[in-house]
C-alpha cells in the first residue's frame, strides 16, 4: 500500500523550521560545554563558530545535487586542508612570521578545531539529511558529547563538573538535581529534534508528549531518593560523619587502662565528667599520630586578620580557677564573660573591654562535628546564628566578631598585669595556685635569670615588663621539655609538678598548667584557655578548616588595655612523629567552599525542604491533572463522537453516524489502511455486512444527490445498522480486544 | 472477415419502449454482463470495463498475448448487440485484421466503378460496424492507424474527400501484441489518449481455465441464449441515462482534479494526463457507478478506473517503474484526501 504524502500545513512547515536553530543551538552548547574546560572562551567561540557555519555547509551542500561520495570527498578535503596547512605552518614557522603570536594563535585554532569541528558537524548534517537513519547519529554525537561534560558525576560524585556544581550551590540547588533535570532537559531536546526530523506529518499529539514528559521528570526528580549527596568525609576518605572521634578510646587503650577514661588528666582533675559524650574536647590529648586527621570545623573570616603569635587560638573555654589539684571553669562572676556555654540563638554580646591593640575580626564557623559550646579566635565580642550552608555536611554554623589582637608583643611590654578596676578578691582569684614551694623557687629562679640577662639593658629599680617574665617563663618551660602525648604523668596527685619537675616530657595541657601556676607565682593574672590553635600557615585566604589534631590547651595572662592574650610554649623537641597523611588541600578547599555558602537568617534557619516537597506535590498534581484531563478529554469526545448518531441533524448523519461505526471498529482493532478506499476497507471486511450496508449510506449521504427522505437520512436506519454493527463486532472481536479498545484514548486520531 | 448476423429476431426489440431511467439502464449492463460472463470465461474484470467503455462511449485497447480471448470477448459482445436499423449499411461487428501492408481504403472502404451502371459507387470497409475488433493495431503503417484513429475520435471518415458519418455506437476494441515487437509501430501516445481504457489482460486464473476446458464439451455459444440481447438503440438511451442522472459530487471532481495535478507534478513522469483525460473519464465513472448499483460516484470508482484510464497517457520519467503504479501512487494522495474529507463537515 502505497503511504499518502499530506500537503504540510503550516503547522508542520513552522515546526520543520523550528529545527534548525534548536540544532545548532544545541551544537553550540554542546561543544561550548565540552571546549570550554580546554581553552576557555576562545575556544568555545572558534567552535561555535565552526559549528554553526558546518551544519550550514552540511545542510547547503545535502539540498544540492552533488551525490554523496562527491559530497564527503569535499567535505573531507575542507578538513584536510587547513589541517595540512596548520600542520606545515606551525612546523616551519610560516605563521609567527606572518602574523605574530596572537594571529598565530588564533589562526592555528580557526584552521585546526575549526577546521575538524566544521568538518564533523558538516559530514554528520549531510549524513542526516540524505539518509534519514543517520540522524540517530547526528543526536547520538550530540548526547554523548554533552553527556561526556558530566560523566565524571556518575558514582554519585557530586562535585564534578566544577563549574556546574559551584553554580547550582551558589543558587542553594543539589547538583545531583540540577544534573538529573539537565539530563531530562536534554532527552526531551534530543526527542524534540528526532520528532522534527521525522519525514512523517508531526501530529500535535506528538510534541504534546514532551511537556508531560518534562511533568514526569519534574516528578521524578523531586522523589527520587538516592539523590542526597554522599557523606564529604566519606567522599574525603575520611571515614563517615559523626563517628565518635576515636581520641578518647584510642587514648585509654594506649594507656592499657580504660577505667581512667578521660587519660592522664582524670587523675589530676583536669577531666570533667560530661567529656566523653563531647568527643572533640580540647581538654583530651588528640590521640595523636594513631589517629587519622579530621576536620573539626571551617573557619570562614570576613576580616583580614595575621596573628602575631603565628598562631588563631580559637578559643572555646578557660579555665580560671584553681581548685587545689588543677584549673577549672570558675564560680566567680565576670570571669567567663568572654566565652559562651551555649549556641546562640541570637546575636549575643561578649563583654570584652575594647581595647587599642585590638582589631576586629569577624567570620563564621561551621561545624563539621557535634561539639558542646561555640569557639572563636581570641576574643570573642559577639555571637550570632548563622544559616547552615549544608544541613548534609554541617552539624551547625554560626558568626562570630572577635577583637583580635594585632600588634606584635613587643607593643605589650609597657602594659602592667591586671586589671586596676578588678576587686581584691578577682586579683586574688586569678593569682591562686599550688602551695608547693618548687614552684615559687622555680619561678624566682627564671626571673633571677632574666634580671641577670638583661642586667645592662634594665634601668635598676624600674620593675621587670609583666610580658618580658611571662615569656620568659614561656621559654624557659619550652626550651627544656620535650613535646609527648604519650607521658601523660597519670596516677600521681599533681601531674604538672610531675611533669615540671620531673622528666620534663607532656604536652599542651601540662605546659598551660605549668605556664599559668609559674606566672601566678610571679603576680600575673592568668588562666588556663582551651579550643583549638591553627597555625597561620594553614589558612587559606579566608578560610581556616580546622582538623581534630588542633584541640590545644594554652596559658593567657591579662594586661590592662590587652585583656587576655594568649602567650605559648613552644617546645624544642617534639617526640610524636606525625605519620598521619595530610589531608587533601583540594577537598579541605572544597569544603571551605561549601561552608562558604550563605543562608539568609531571619529568625530561625527555614526549613526549606518544604520547597521540594511543594514542587513535587504541584508536579504530582500537575501530572496527575494533566493525564486525568488529557485521558478525560478524550473520553468526552470518544463518548460525544460514539453518541452524536442520536443527535445529529438529517443531513450530518452520514458523516456523525460513519464516524461512529469507524471509531467502533478502530476500538476493536480494525482500521482502514491508508490510501485504501471506503468500499475496499468494507470489502475487506465480508464478516461485518453492517459496515457494507453503513459505508453505502455513508458515501451516498455525502457523495450521492442530496435528497430528503433517503434512507442515509433517516436516524432509525442509521442507529439500526450501527447496533448491527456493534453486534456483529462482538462476533469476531474478543471481549478483551473490545475493552481494551474502550480505555484506548488514541481511538479519535487513529480513526481514518 | 465479416460475420453476418441472423436478423430475425429483431422485430420483437422495435417495439422496446425508450429507456429513461437508471433502472433501464442498469438492466442493459445486466443483460449485457450476464450474456459476456457466460460467453467468456474467467474474464469478468475485462468485461466489466468493456461495458463500462461502451456505455461511457468510450474505446478499448486491450494489451495480451494472442489466444488470451481477445476476439471470444469482442465476438460476445457482437453477439449481444443487435442492430435495429438492419436498412443503413453498418453491421453489428467488423473485425480488422493489421498488417503492415494493409491501406487505409482496406479499413475505410473505396470508391469502387461499377460497369454496369458505369459509376462509382462507396463500398464501406470494416470500419461502418457497430463494434469494430482491431486486432494487433501496431502492427500496420501510421496511415492506417491514423484512419481507424480518425475514426474513433470523431466518429467519421473520410474517403475521396467526402465524409461519412459512422454510428453513433461506434465502438472500437482494438488489441496489441506487449511482446513481440518486432516490426511493429507503437502508437504515439497523442494516438494512444484516444482510447479510454487500456486493459492489460493477464491471464484467466487456474480454476477458470480448468472450467473453460471443461466447457468445450457443451455448448457454449448457445448459453447465453435465453438472456435477452441489448438492442443498439437500448445502448445509446443507456449512455444518454448515464450521463445524465449519475451524480457526481464536486468532492469528486476535485479528486481528480488532485490526481491530475499529482501526475503532473511527479517526478516519476515527465508529462501528466491531459484535461481531456479527465472529461473522458467522467462517463467512465458514471458508467462503473451504474454498473455497481450506484446512482452516485464514489472513490472506489476512481481508484478502479483511473489506471485504466491514465496509465496509458503518462509519459514515464526513465526507471520509474509501471505506469500502474505512478497512477496509483498518484491517487493514493488524492483519494486519502477526499476519503477523510466525507468525514469532515
Amino acid at each position: 500500500m502505497i503511504e499518502p504524502v499530506l500537503e504540510p500545513s503550516w503547522y508542520d512547515r513552522a515546526v520543520k523550521g523550528l529545527a534548525h536553530p534548536v540544532r545548532a543551538a544545541a551544537w553550540v552548547l554542546a561543544l561550548g560545554v565540552v571546549a570550554g574546560p580546554y581553552g576557555g572562551a576562545s575556544w568555545v567561540a572558534t567552535a561555535g563558530f565552526a559549528a554553526l557555519l558546518g551544519i550550514g555547509i552540511g545542510e547547503g551542500v545535502a539540498r544540492s545535487r552533488l551525490r554523496l561520495p562527491a559530497a564527503l570527498a569535499g567535505i573531507a578535503v575542507l578538513w584536510l586542508g587547513p589541517l595540512l596547512l596548520q600542520t606545515v605552518a606551525t612546523r616551519y614557522a610560516l605563521l609567527p612570521e606572518a602574523f605574530g603570536p596572537v594571529g598565530t594563535f588564533w589562526a592555528s585554532l580557526l584552521l585546526g578545531l575549526g577546521g575538524s569541528v566544521l568538518a564533523g558537524l558538516a559530514t554528520l548534517r549531510l549524513l542526516a539529511h540524505r539518509g534519514p537513519a543517520f540522524e540517530v547519529v547526528e543526536l547520538a554525537t550530540l548526547g554523548g558529547l554533552l553527556a561526556s561534560a558530566v560523566a565524571a558525576h556518575r558514582d554519585g560524585s557530586i562535585a564534578r563538573p566544577l563549574w556546574l556544581s559551584d553554580l547550582s550551590w551558589s543558587f542553594g540547588v543539589d547538583p545531583g538535581r540540577v544534573l538529573f533535570a539537565g539530563g531530562a532537559v536534554l532527552t526531551a531536546l534530543l526527542a524534540g529534534l528526532l520528532l522534527l526530523g521525522s519525514e512523517r506529518r508531526k501530529p500535535a499529539v506528538g510534541l504534546l508528549v514532551l511537556p508531560v514528559l518534562a511533568a514526569l521528570a519534574l516528578l521524578l526528580a523531586t522523589r527520587l531518593p538516592g539523590l542526597e549527596p554522599p557523606d564529604p568525609q566519606e567522599a574525603l576518605g575520611m571515614g563517615a560523619m559523626g563517628e565518635e572521634e576515636p581520641q578518647d578510646g584510642q587514648a585509654s587503650q594506649g594507656q592499657g587502662n580504660p577505667s581512667e577514661g578521660q587519660g592522664g588528666q582524670s587523675e589530676d582533675g583536669e577531666g570533667k565528667g560530661a567529656q566523653s559524650d563531647e568527643p572533640p574536647d580540647p581538654m583530651n590529648p588528640p590521640s595523636g599520630a594513631s589517629g587519622p586527621p579530621q576536620p573539626v570545623a571551617v573557619v570562614l573570616l570576613d576580616d583580614d586578620h595575621v596573628p602575631p603569635s603565628g598562631y588563631w587560638y580559637l578559643r572555646q573555654d578557660v579555665l580560671p580557677a584553681f581548685n587545689g589539684t588543677r584549673m577549672v571553669p570558675s564560680e566567680v562572676t565576670g570571669t567567663h564573660i568572654d566565652v559562651l556555654d551555649h549556641f546562640p540563638t541570637q546575636a549575643e554580646q561578649v563583654d570584652v573591654a575594647p581595647s587599642a591593640l585590638r582589631h576586629p575580626v569577624r567570620g563564621s564557623v561551621s561545624l563539621l562535628v557535634d561539639h558542646p559550646t561555640p569557639f572563636a579566635p581570641a576574643s570573642a565580642v559577639a555571637f550570632a546564628p548563622r544559616g547552615n550552608p549544608d544541613p548534609a555536611r554541617f552539624k551547625r554554623s554560626y558568626s562570630f566578631a572577635s577583637s583580635a589582637l594585632f600588634k606584635p608583643y613587643d607593643a605589650l611590654l609597657p602594659l602592667p598585669a591586671g586589671d586596676p578596676t578588678w576587686d581584691p578578691a578577682l586579683r586574688a582569684h586569678y593569682l591562686e595556685a599550688p602551695d608547693d614551694p618548687r614552684y615559687q623557687e622555680l619561678a624566682d629562679r627564671i626571673l633571677a635569670d632574666l634580671e641577670a640577662q638583661l642586667a645592662d639593658r634594665l634601668v635598676p629599680g624600674d620593675p621587670l615588663p609583666p610580658v618580658l617574665k611571662a615569656v620568659a617563663v614561656v621559654k624557659h618551660i619550652g626550651d627544656n621539655m620535650q613535646y609527648t602525648k604519650r607521658e601523660r604523668h597519670a596516677g600521681v596527685p599533681d601531674p604538672t609538678a610531675d611533669f615540671l619537675f620531673g622528666n620534663m616530657k607532656g604536652y599542651c595541657v601540662h605546659t598551660a598548667h605549668a605556664s599559668v601556676y609559674l606566672w601566678r607565682k610571679l603576680g600575673i593574672p592568668s588562666r588556663v584557655a582551651t579550643g583549638y590553635a591553627v597555625e597561620e600557615d594553614r589558612r587559606r585566604g579566608g578560610t581556616l578548616i580546622v582538623m581534630n589534631g588542633d584541640a590545644h590547651a594554652w596559658p593567657e595572662l591579662y594586661l590592662e588595655g590587652a585583656g587576655w592574650v594568649p602567650l605559648d610554649v613552644a617546645p624544642a623537641v617534639d617526640l610524636d612523629q606525625s605519620t598521619a597523611r595530610p589531608p587533601d588541600e583540594e577537598e579541605l578547599r572544597a569544603l571551605g567552599d561549601l561552608a562558604r555558602r550563605r543562608v539568609d537568617l531571619p529568625g530561625p534557619v527555614p526549613d526549606r525542604s518544604w520547597i521540594w516537597a511543594w514542587i513535587g506535590w504541584s508536579a504530582t498534581g500537575l501530572f496527575v491533572m494533566v493525564v486525568v484531563g488529557v485521558l478525560g478529554l478524550h473520553g468526552l469526545v470518544k463518548a460525544w463522537r460514539r453518541s452524536a448518531p442520536m443527535f445529529a441533524a438529517p443531513p450530518s448523519l452520514a458523516r456523525v453516524g460513519y464516524r461512529a461505526a469507524l471509531d467502533a471498529l478502530t476500538d476493536a482493532g480494525i482500521t482502514r489502511t491508508p490510501g485504501e478506499t471506503r468500499e475496499a476497507f468494507a470489502r475487506r471486511l465480508p464478516e461485518l455486512p453492517a459496515l457494507q450496508a453503513l459505508t453505502d449510506l455513508h458515501l451516498r449521504g455525502t457523495l450521492g444527490r442530496p435528497a430528503d427522505g433517503d434512507p442515509e437520512r433517516d436516524r432509525v436506519v442509521w442507529t439500526g445498522q450501527l447496533a448491527r454493527l456493534k453486534h456483529e463486532l462482538r462476533t469476531v472481536t474478543p471481549l478483551w480486544r473490545r475493552l481494551l479498545g474502550l480505555l484506548d484514548p488514541t481511538t479519535p486520531y487513529r480513526t481514518r | 472477415m465479416n460475420e453476418e448476423h441472423d436478423q430475425s429476431r429483431h422485430i420483437t426489440h422495435e417495439l422496446a419502449p425508450p429507456i429513461t431511467t437508471l433502472d433501464g439502464a442498469k438492466d442493459v449492463i445486466e443483460r449485457l454482463r450476464s450474456r459476456l460472463v457466460r460467453s467468456v470465461v474467467g474474464r469478468d474484470e475485462v468485461i466489466d470495463l468493456v461495458i463500462t467503455a461502451l456505455l461511457a462511449d468510450g474505446h478499448v485497447l486491450l494489451e495480451d498475448f494472442p489466444g488470451s480471448g481477445k476476439t471470444t470477448l469482442a465476438k460476445a459482445l457482437g453477439d449481444c448487440i443487435v442492430d435495429d436499423k438492419p436498412d443503413d449499411e453498418i453491421v453489428t461487428i467488423r473485425r480488422i485484421q493489421f498488417t503492415p501492408d494493409l491501406l487505409p481504403g482496406d479499413v475505410t472502404g473505396t470508391t469502387i466503378f461499377d460497369p454496369n451502371t458505369n459509376r462509382f459507387f462507396f463500398r464501406p470497409g470494416p470500419i461502418f460496424a457497430h463494434i469494430v475488433l482491431a486486432d494487433e493495431i501496431n502492427r500496420t503503417s501510421p496511415k492506417v492507424q491514423s484512419a481507424l484513429l480518425e475514426a474513433m475520435a470523431e466518429k467519421q471518415t473520410t474517403v475521396d474527400n467526402r465524409t461519412r458519418q459512422l454510428d453513433a455506437f461506434f465502438f472500437v476494441i482494438a488489441t496489441q501484441n506487449p511482446l513481440d515487437l518486432a516490426g511493429t509501430f507503437p502508437l504515439p501516445s497523442a494516438q494512444l489518449d484516444r482510447f479510454l481504457f487500456k486493459i492489460r489482460m493477464t491471464h484467466i486464473s487456474r480454476d477458470a481455465e480448468l472450467a473453460l476446458l471443461k466447457s468445450l464439451d457443451s455448448v457454449t455459444r448457445g448459453a447465453g441464449d435465453a438472456i435477452p440481447r441489448v438492442t443498439r438503440t437500448e445502448v445509446l438511451d443507456a449512455r444518454k441515462v448515464v450521463k445524465e442522472q449519475v451524480h457526481i459530487a464536486p468532492a469528486i471532481h476535485e479528486a481528480l482534479v488532485d490526481i491530475a495535478d499529482a501526475t503532473r507534478t511527479t517526478d516519476r513522469a515527465l508529462q501528466g494526463v491531459s484535461t481531456r483525460a479527465l472529461v473522458l473519464m467522467l462517463p467512465a465513472l458514471q458508467a462503473r457507478a451504474l454498473a455497481k448499483g450506484r446512482d452516485f460516484v464514489s472513490s472506489d470508482d476512481i481508484a478502479v478506473l483511473a489506471p485504466y484510464v491514465f496509465a496509458h497517457r503518462l509519459e514515464l520519467a526513465p526507471g520509474s517503474g509501471s505506469a500502474e503504479d505512478v497512477v496509483k501512487e498518484c491517487c493514493a494522495r488524492a483519494l486519502e484526501g477526499l476519503s477523510r474529507k466525507t468525514l469532515k463537515r
